[in-house]
């Protein structure tokens, strides 16, 4: 075998990969690409996302109770409104 | 239809540039366009079809990781993927417990019809065979050089070698397959080896 005849068999020796392989790679390389990138969210945005959800129902959760204290007759409302005042869902 | 499907120089340094930014689709389409020839490199160098799939995800997941220390100045895309390619394998290859590249080899769904594929299959066999027997950075060369059929210039910035050493590494490596080969009394497909 000649050199170039050697050559050329070195050349048909690739390895072969055929389409179904790749769309299975490329579907797992694409899948581990959004899992990284909800792991690197980080623990700052992971907090401030949650802690707004939690000021936000804390905020509803003052107004109802507000209307219902409110709404329900003789209550001692020199205290309840001195102490309102100073919670951010107002007295 | 994906306008970077065309392959034209020059559009995966576009699409690094995006992936830099974190563009997901801008990733996808350098996947798309750059997976085959990880894999290629991936597999001629490690011999087994499981083994070269994680590495090339391993370093596609590097490439969205590390997108911004890529510098278009000093290389392009592809020879920094196959830069990370091949050092994965050099890597996984120095792990203890690894399978003997020659126990598994994938043989291919395309290539020539019958009968010559038979005997087609069988050549590719015997030099992965030779190829396991090589040490690994020769092996690296026939895969860039060969398979994957870069210029000596780009297989040496791949490897992080001048031109004159990769040639030395290239001339060894295919002399080391030859010598293999001849060993075994390989017949090749297409007129013998010796």
């Amino acid at each position: 075998m000649t050199d170039d005849d050697f050559e050329r068999l070195l050349r048909r020796s690739a390895p072969a990969i055929d389409d179904d392989r790749l769309d299975r790679i490329t579907r797992s390389i694409l899948l581990e690409q959004g899992r990284m990138d909800i792991q690197n969210e980080g623990w700052f945005g992971w907090l401030t996302t949650r802690s707004g959800f939690a000021f936000a129902g804390l905020f509803l959760l003052g107004v109802v109770v507000n209307l219902v204290v409110r709404a329900t007759g003789p209550t001692p409302l020199d205290f309840l409104m001195s102490q309102s005042l100073l919670l951010p869902w107002g007295g | 239809m994906d306008r970077f499907e065309a392959g034209a120089p020059g559009q995966d340094e576009q699409l690094m540039a995006r992936v830099a930014e974190g563009d997901a689709v801008a990733f996808e389409a350098l996947v798309r366009r750059n997976l085959r020839r990880a894999l290629v490199v991936a597999q001629g160098m490690t011999g087994l079809a499981a083994d070269a799939d994680e590495i090339a995800q391993e370093a596609f997941m590097r490439v969205w990781r590390h997108a911004d220390r890529w510098d278009a100045r000093k290389a392009r895309f592809s020879t920094w993927l196959y830069r990370i390619v091949v050092n994965l394998c050099l890597d996984r290859k120095r792990r203890p417990g690894l399978v003997p590249l020659d126990e598994a080899f994938d043989l291919p769904e395309d290539g020539p019809s019958a009968p010559d594929r038979v005997a087609w299959e069988e050549e590719r066999v015997w030099v992965a065979k030779a190829m396991a027997e090589i040490p690994d950075r020769q092996r690296a060369a026939i895969a860039l050089f060969y398979f994957e059929g870069l210029a000596g210039k780009d297989a040496a910035v791949a490897m992080g070698l001048t031109v004159p050493a990769f040639e030395q590494l290239l001339f060894r490596a295919r002399r080391a397959v030859k010598e293999k080969l001849e060993g075994y009394g390989f017949q090749s497909w297409k007129g013998g080896l010796t």
